[in-house]
């Protein structure tokens, strides 16, 4: 699909179905976003504006000018805006990793630095683990004393997916969905908190 | 990448995507979005974009359609069929003939555009066309 079919395409994709998929990729990009370690680098100061606006607009504009390739056979266009996005907020980690380096103007810090440099592609590791961790801290803080929630944090360890949970717990899926919500706005919270 | 490869965290991720899909009222209340304001800038951006993307693709079939009239006037003018090039006079008019008997390659874009001028590109096509299929 060259740039024109490309947006031929796009063109093609009424406003009704626009509106799912920005609801969707909103979704996405605010959670993503939520747990993320480095908020800095997504914040509105560095960002410009509303965090979650500048990676749905700037998603949507790489691919109406044809930047970044739809690849329809293998991705929807959600799949496609959130593979671009994900893309994006990584690129600006990385921007904000080495903009910390280059601060840093003194021969003796250079050196630190250099050394940094060399451990730089081995932080993207890194940094999962921290987000783990930080999360598993988040999971046990936002569910201490409430009993519904410990047990449920448990079974959300111990599984991989939502069938794993409702036959882990006994709870159709709708108990879950409601038990779920409860559980991210709290760590929602916990994150707008740390965050701040 | 499968369930038993992601992070709690993603895998967190996809239960809240779940979770919150009948519920986007709440996921934005969470986010603190106003979401009907969020939603028409989102949407108003995405039609900017779509006007842009609309007059670049007509831009560029544009483009490609001079290209193919000018080839086709190219190669009218090379075969010397007087029958040919009198019908690319009568297309064009007499006011564009001589431009016409000029080598077209010395003819710049713009030229070509003018010659093209408040004529329709299609039009033009088909009609240098129809000489080929009687001839």
């Amino acid at each position: 699909m060259d740039k024109n079919e490309q947006s031929i395409r796009l063109n093609d994709v009424k406003d009704e179905e626009w509106l799912k998929i920005v609801t969707e990729l909103t979704k996405w990009v605010g959670m993503k976003l939520r747990f993320k370690t480095q908020y800095g680098a997504h914040s509105d100061y560095n960002l410009g504006g509303n965090p979650t606006a500048y990676y749905v607009d700037g998603a949507v504009e790489k691919l109406f000018t044809g930047e970044w390739k739809w690849k329809q056979e293998k991705y929807t266009l959600l799949e496609q805006l959130q593979v671009i996005a994900g893309s994006m907020m990584s690129e600006n980690v990385r921007k904000a990793s080495s903009a910390k380096i280059k601060m840093v103007p003194t021969e003796t810090e250079e050196l630190i630095n250099l050394a940094d440099r060399e451990d730089y592609w081995e932080e993207e590791e890194e940094e999962k683990e921290e987000k783990n961790r930080l999360f598993d801290e988040a999971l046990a803080a936002c569910s201490e004393g409430d009993e519904e929630l410990s047990l449920y944090v448990m079974a959300l360890q111990a599984s991989q997916n939502m069938n794993e949970i409702c036959t882990l717990l006994a709870w159709d899926k709708r108990k879950v969905y409601v038990v779920q919500r409860k559980l991210h706005r709290k760590i929602c919270n916990y994150f707008k908190q740390r965050n701040e | 990448m499968k369930n038993e490869e992601k992070s709690l965290v993603d895998r967190f991720i996809d239960l809240s995507l779940e979770a919150f899909e009948d519920h986007e009222d709440e996921f934005f209340e969470i986010e603190n979005i106003d979401k009907n304001t969020y939603l028409t800038e989102r949407l108003n951006h995405i039609k900017r974009m779509r006007l842009k993307s609309i007059s670049t693709v007509k831009k560029n079939q544009n483009e490609k359609q001079l290209h193919m009239a000018k080839e086709q006037i190219k190669q009218i003018l090379e075969s010397g069929d007087k029958v040919k090039i009198g019908k690319l006079s009568q297309l064009f008019g007499s006011n564009y003939a001589p431009a016409l008997y000029r080598n077209l390659d010395k003819l710049d874009k713009h030229d070509i555009e003018e010659m093209f001028h408040d004529k329709n590109i299609l039009d033009i096509i088909e009609g240098l066309e129809k000489p080929d299929k009687e001839g």
